[in-house]
């Protein structure tokens, strides 16, 4: 399945101001079972672009196409959130198989389904806990599980590890690189992280700052397997600093500009 | 670990910390006795001691106030005769019946007020205007369209309980994580099984406290109902005693209603936090 985005504009509607544009014509294609990671600036309209693709919100202008042939039951897609949105009155279990519930699945196939993904991400000692038990990087296990339960058609994954920490975040990109391997499944990777993007992904976009455009489109040379000691190749440097000067500017202008503005009203 | 020295000489020093000379204290046995389980009728027990050694020794009116052990003894000759299981169970099943009728409505109206946004507009200011008034002062109201008996102690007990059941309900439903709407919307989920798996579990702990509170008004509406409407139930009882001047029998059924609100708010507690408990786990983390 192939999803293409075809001169996407999204605006906001800013309460007594101009609408915000986020996405300017906005064009690019996401290949079948490709780890397409996606950096730029905070701010940049990154994540509106994976809600959108999520379907929680609808493009101003432009059209999403997802085309080809279903390789999977489930949905379309299931997104992985940064702050886990794990449902706090409901154990592990019944957690990581809500997608399937929601599609009415039945009970005992849903949680031999759950209890199969709980195993694959190292967690089915956990099934009964419930989510203010563990941690964070638990907690993002979980709701990889979820995600992966749903065997959606393409992952969404809205810096899954950007909120556990450095020495969690390394284990997980390595279990999210492996099972990666095992499925194939079409990813969509958005992060802040640009080792993270060279280690994760088949393609790296970087974005300007808001309304976001593709500065350039890095296809990243590795080999898979990968693991951490691509950091030593010579080309991973290289790259890492060719992508942080893109940004750098965006990222500048993103700092200067709240002064801009609040010195603009006095 | 490093024995302490002295500092060298010459040197100035500027501050230290040390471990303590004496051990320090915990909580000694009043402290502990206050914090157990139990601990919360131990300053009842002895508000009640005094009053009985007030009373013994004719420091307080005992015509007014009598001694605990005689109301004790009312409260025994009152239970052998019936009269307070009769009474008792006349004024639950009003109450019951005035919580039921005031709480399904006030669930119902909450989720649309928080839900749907004509019905905000439309009720939001209704309920603000009515809210402050005095809910028991509609009691002639009452009578005058119910006339006397169940009735109109029913209908003050319902009206008292809706307001905190309906306030509570919108207020939890505006506050379920919208992250979690998100995720269900992603999932697929329809609004039905939005508003059931998701919207309704999030409001239930803040819903649920909310009728908690409104349980103990629907008692209060209930017994007050009782004092000028019936000639049956535990309220009406206390108000014919007060009138033939039985005055230790009063303060009986006085006894058995502050028991009764005791018991109920305490199982709604007990329940609330038998199932609600991830809620306070999650609050304190976030």
């Amino acid at each position: 399945m192939i999803v293409s985005l075809e001169n996407v504009f999204k605006s906001f509607q800013v309460p007594g101001g101009a609408p915000l544009p986020v996405l300017d014509n906005f064009s690019c294609e996401i290949a079948e079972r490709e780890f397409l990671c996606i950096v730029g600036p905070s701010g940049c309209g990154k994540s509106t672009l994976l809600t959108m693709l999520g379907g929680l919100e609808k493009p101003t202008g432009g059209v999403i196409r997802f085309s080809g042939e279903r390789s999977s039951s489930g949905p379309l897609t299931t997104i992985v959130w940064q702050d886990y949105a794990l449902i706090p009155w409901r154990s592990v279990i019944d957690n990581v198989s809500f997608g399937l519930e929601i599609m009415g699945v039945p009970k005992h196939q849903r949680k031999a389904e759950a209890m199969r993904h709980l195993k694959l991400m190292g967690i089915e000692g956990f099934d009964q806990h419930y989510p203010h038990q563990l941690s964070g990087g638990m907690r993002q296990r979980v709701g990889i599980a979820r995600a992966l339960t749903n065997n959606p058609e393409i992952l969404l994954m809205d810096e899954p590890f950007g909120a556990v920490d450095a020495q969690t975040r390394m284990v997980l990109q390595d279990e999210l690189t492996a099972l990666w391997m095992r499925d194939r499944k079409t990813v969509l990777f958005i992060t802040h992280s640009i080792e993270e993007a060279l280690l994760l992904g088949d393609r790296v976009i970087v974005l300007s700052p808001r309304p976001a455009r593709i500065l350039e489109e890095i296809t990243v040379p590795f080999p898979r397997p990968r693991s951490v000691d691509i950091e030593r190749d010579p080309r991973f440097t290289e790259l890492r600093l060719h992508i942080w000067d893109l940004l750098k500017g965006g990222v500048e202008k993103a700092r200067i500009e709240p002064e801009a503005t609040s010195a603009g009203t006095h | 670990m490093l024995a302490p020295t002295d500092p060298k000489a010459g040197d100035k020093v500027v501050a230290e910390i040390r471990a303590p000379q004496t051990l320090q204290r915990g909580p000694n046995v009043v402290e502990r006795a206050l914090r157990s389980p139990v601990g919360f009728l131990f300053p009842a027990i002895a508000v009640i001691v005094l009053w009985e050694l007030g009373g013994t020794f004719g420091f307080i009116d005992r015509i007014f106030f009598p001694q605990p052990s005689r109301i004790f003894r009312a409260l025994e000759r009152l239970a052998a005769e019936g009269v307070i299981l009769e009474n008792l169970s006349i004024t639950l099943r009003r109450v019951a019946a005035g919580f039921v009728i005031g709480t399904i409505p006030a669930v119902l109206v909450g989720l649309m007020l928080a839900r749907v946004k004509w019905a905000s507009l439309i009720i939001d200011p209704l309920i603000s205007l009515t809210y402050p008034i005095p809910h028991i002062a509609t009691l002639p109201l009452l009578l005058v369209i119910f006339g006397l008996g169940s009735p109109p102690i029913i209908a003050l007990s319902s009206i008292v309980c809706f307001y905190p059941a309906v306030v509570n309900t919108a207020a939890g439903v505006r506050q379920v994580d919208e992250r979690l709407v998100q995720m269900a919307r992603n999932m697929g989920a329809s609004s039905r099984q939005l508003l059931w798996k998701i919207i309704i579990p999030a409001a239930l702990p803040t819903m649920f406290a909310g009728l908690r509170l409104g349980l103990g008004l629907a008692l209060l509406g209930g017994i007050a109902g009782e004092f000028v409407a019936a000639s049956e139930g535990i309220g009406a009882q206390t108000w014919l005693y007060w009138q033939v001047y039985k005055i230790e029998d009063m303060y009986a059924t006085l006894v058995v209603i502050i028991a009764t609100g005791f018991t109920m708010t305490n199982v709604m507690l007990f329940l609330e936090r038998r199932f609600f408990s991830w809620s306070k786990a999650t609050q304190k983390q976030l």
